[in-house]
């Protein structure tokens, strides 16, 4: 894509060709953040699919003023959002571990592949997931994600903390440490 | 060590932050239906704003001509308008009678004559001052700059407020003139009046010389029979749609009799239309008329087959496909295919497909029908007849199927490949009712035949026909 603006443009008048580019061009990094907001790739797919489709029909909208790969990411995020707000996944607190001075060796870290962590952070309930995604790797603040997700700060801290604790013992778990220094207890 | 170096946040954000995946292909051409179906509906909310906006300010237009009694009587009345002097010279000849008409009281000093040789006798230039059969057809008024001439008074004009009353005066013994009172009093919409048969008359019953300085111009309206040129149409129709025949589009795995035992059966539904539609008389019986009229086609498919993503006929990953005679249908995959015979990606049939539950699959496809139209009156009276013809482009406005089982909706989708623009044909009688001058009372049958397919795909020719009741009020303008 040589030019993103005159791009931009065309796709707001309905040019398929720069739609096609634009879409070649986003694709697999929208892919990236559908997969870390959803439970599976059937789900990334369709958040996918509904995202872009905004995306085309906003794009006239968007007004230059700002990072449009971000202005994008944010569709994506919010389409997700959406889709999780309309399936009301009640889902019940699951069990909860504790650690106690659980340490991670850089080696093992830098060994663990973004696919294996994804599919951890694909393995959280829901809610955890969304709060997790918004505020360690989006950079929401927890007043944000309350807007965003209808609920409240507290639940926006409680799920981050949970999700935290989950994500720390399957990392644990998939990646070898000692299994005394985990306690597991019910919430 | 993970406390005291990365905490957990960091590992993700570092490593997930800017993850980056291949979607599936398919994924693409989703989006591009996506995008169609998006522009489809956008294109369906602006002709629904549209039709609403034409639809209320037709309604504040009836509306208004409804309640403006005085442009309504004054519509309805034969006008003649004499610009400055009333005195004209008109010459009357009338019949074989010799016997003179005196239709204006005595002191009036104007004269008819029934013949030109009595003119002649009763006014040597050989011309009257009267209007006379000029007047003849009802509710006649006079107007002289601008003003309303009132009746009876001395050198005016004369008026008779019904064409009885005219008769009435009559001496019975004038038949000629009698009877061409009334005719005239039936024709009663043309201007000026020619006769130009006959044996009776010896030229035409109104002839007019305006002097010089005067001319008259006589406006006649028309009478309850060609009341008015344009006219609107509420119209409402159940609609008959033909049984669709199970030949259409097919391929080798999804032909295959279903697994519970029943064959694929696939029945029309009666549906309904309804719109409103503009007429324009162009002559004496012919009226051509166009209009918007909402339409659909509705069919449901039992018994039907399914299948899942298949490479071989390009089937996606996402969507479940059947077969049915208005082409393939494509649906959202069903995550608890029960009851649909389900043909995995290794041409199998599925464990899914033991279920013996009927299943039922609806489409329903709607258009916005744009008609033009001809109809001939065969007979224009207070009871009329026409033939009615015309083509029309349907505009798609709706595709929806539903997949279901025991009435529980399963899946939705659409029927795949369908053209936004097509073309019909129809006829029909219309036996129409003249219920008040204005407003007359229509039922029409007729049948319409699509002209060409439904379906853009080359393997499928879908050209249904529908017989249609067509239920209508009209309202006549001016």
């Amino acid at each position: 894509m040589t030019n993103l603006e005159e791009t931009i443009k065309k796709c707001a008048s309905g040019d398929r060709k720069a739609q096609t580019a634009l879409y070649n061009h986003y694709a697999s990094k929208m892919y990236g953040v559908c997969l870390r907001y959803s439970k599976d790739t059937n789900e990334a797919e369709d958040n996918l699919q509904d995202g872009f489709i905004r995306v085309f029909t906003k794009i006239g909208q968007f007004g230059f003023k700002g990072s449009f790969e971000g202005w994008m990411r944010r569709i994506m995020v919010n389409t997700s959002l959406e889709k999780f707000r309309k399936n009301n996944h009640l889902y019940p607190v699951e069990d909860m571990v504790v650690f106690e001075g659980v340490q991670i060796p850089e080696e093992t870290i830098s060994a663990i592949s973004a696919d294996d962590l994804m599919k951890i952070i694909q393995g959280l309930p829901p809610r955890y997931r969304m709060v997790f995604n918004l505020y360690a790797i989006e950079g929401y603040s927890h007043q944000e994600i309350a807007k965003l997700m209808k609920i409240t700060e507290g639940t926006s801290k409680s799920n981050l903390s949970r999700a935290r604790v989950i994500l720390q013992k399957k990392v644990i778990e998939d990646f070898g440490l000692e299994k005394n220094t985990v306690t597991t207890t019910l919430c | 060590m993970l406390s005291e170096n990365k905490n957990i946040d960091q590992i993700f954000s570092e490593k997930l932050g800017d993850y980056q995946k291949t979607p599936p292909v398919f994924l693409w051409t989703n989006i591009q239906q996506g995008l169609n179906t998006h522009r489809k509906a956008r294109r369906f909310a602006l002709l629904k704003t549209a039709g609403i906006a034409a639809a209320v300010l037709l309604a504040f237009l009836a509306g208004w001509r409804l309640t403006n009694p005085d442009r309504n009587d004054l519509a309805s009345q034969n006008t003649i308008a004499v610009q400055q002097d009333v005195n004209q010279k008109i010459e009357t000849s009338v019949g074989k009678n010799n016997n003179p008409v005196n239709l204006l009281p005595a002191d009036s000093g104007l004269v008819a004559s029934n013949t030109s040789e009595s003119a002649t006798k009763a006014n040597p230039s050989g011309t009257s001052k009267l209007s006379s059969l000029a007047t003849f057809g009802a509710n006649t008024t006079f107007i002289r700059n601008g003003e309303l001439i009132s009746a009876q008074k001395p050198n005016e004009l004369v008026l008779f407020s019904t064409e009885k009353d005219f008769l009435d005066q009559l001496d019975p013994n004038f038949k000629v003139v009698r009877k061409l009172a009334e005719w005239i009093a039936t024709v009663g919409h043309d201007s000026v009046i020619a006769v130009k048969d006959s044996k009776q008359l010896n030229t035409n019953p109104l002839k007019y010389k305006p002097s010089e300085a005067s001319a008259a111009i006589a406006v006649n309206n028309p009478v309850r029979k060609n009341a008015g040129r344009w006219s609107l149409k509420a119209e409402f129709a159940p609609v008959f749609n033909s049984q669709p025949q199970n030949s259409a589009q097919r391929n080798n795995l999804l032909s295959y009799s279903s697994q519970i035992g029943k064959p694929k059966e696939t029945t029309a539904e009666n549906t309904f239309s309804g719109g409103m539609v503009a007429g324009y008389k162009v002559g004496k019986r012919l009226i051509i008329k166009s209009g918007v009229v909402y339409n659909n086609i509705r069919q449901t498919t039992r018994n039907i087959d399914f299948m899942e993503v298949n490479p071989l006929y390009n089937v996606p990953g996402n969507t479940s496909i059947a077969s049915t005679p208005a082409g393939q249908v494509s649906l959202n995959k069903m995550a608890n295919t029960r009851s649909a015979t389900v043909l995995n990606s290794n041409y199998q049939f599925s464990d899914a497909a033991k279920y013996s539950a009927e299943n039922e699959l609806k489409q329903d496809i709607e258009f916005i029908e744009i008609p033009v139209q001809a109809t001939y009156k065969l007979i224009d009276r207070q009871f009329n007849v026409g033939l009615t013809g015309g083509i029309s482009t349907n505009i798609l406005i709706g595709n929806r199927a539903i997949f279901s089982e025991n009435g529980e909706n399963i899946s939705n989708g659409e029927t795949a490949n369908m053209r936004n623009f097509v073309y019909s044909g129809a006829v029909g009688l219309e036996l129409g009712y003249e219920i008040t001058n204005r407003i007359t009372l229509t039922v029409e049958p007729r049948i319409k035949q699509y002209i060409s397919s439904l379906s853009a795909n080359e393997s499928v020719s879908y050209k249904p026909s529908q017989v249609e009741i067509v239920t209508g009020l009209t309202y006549c303008f001016n």
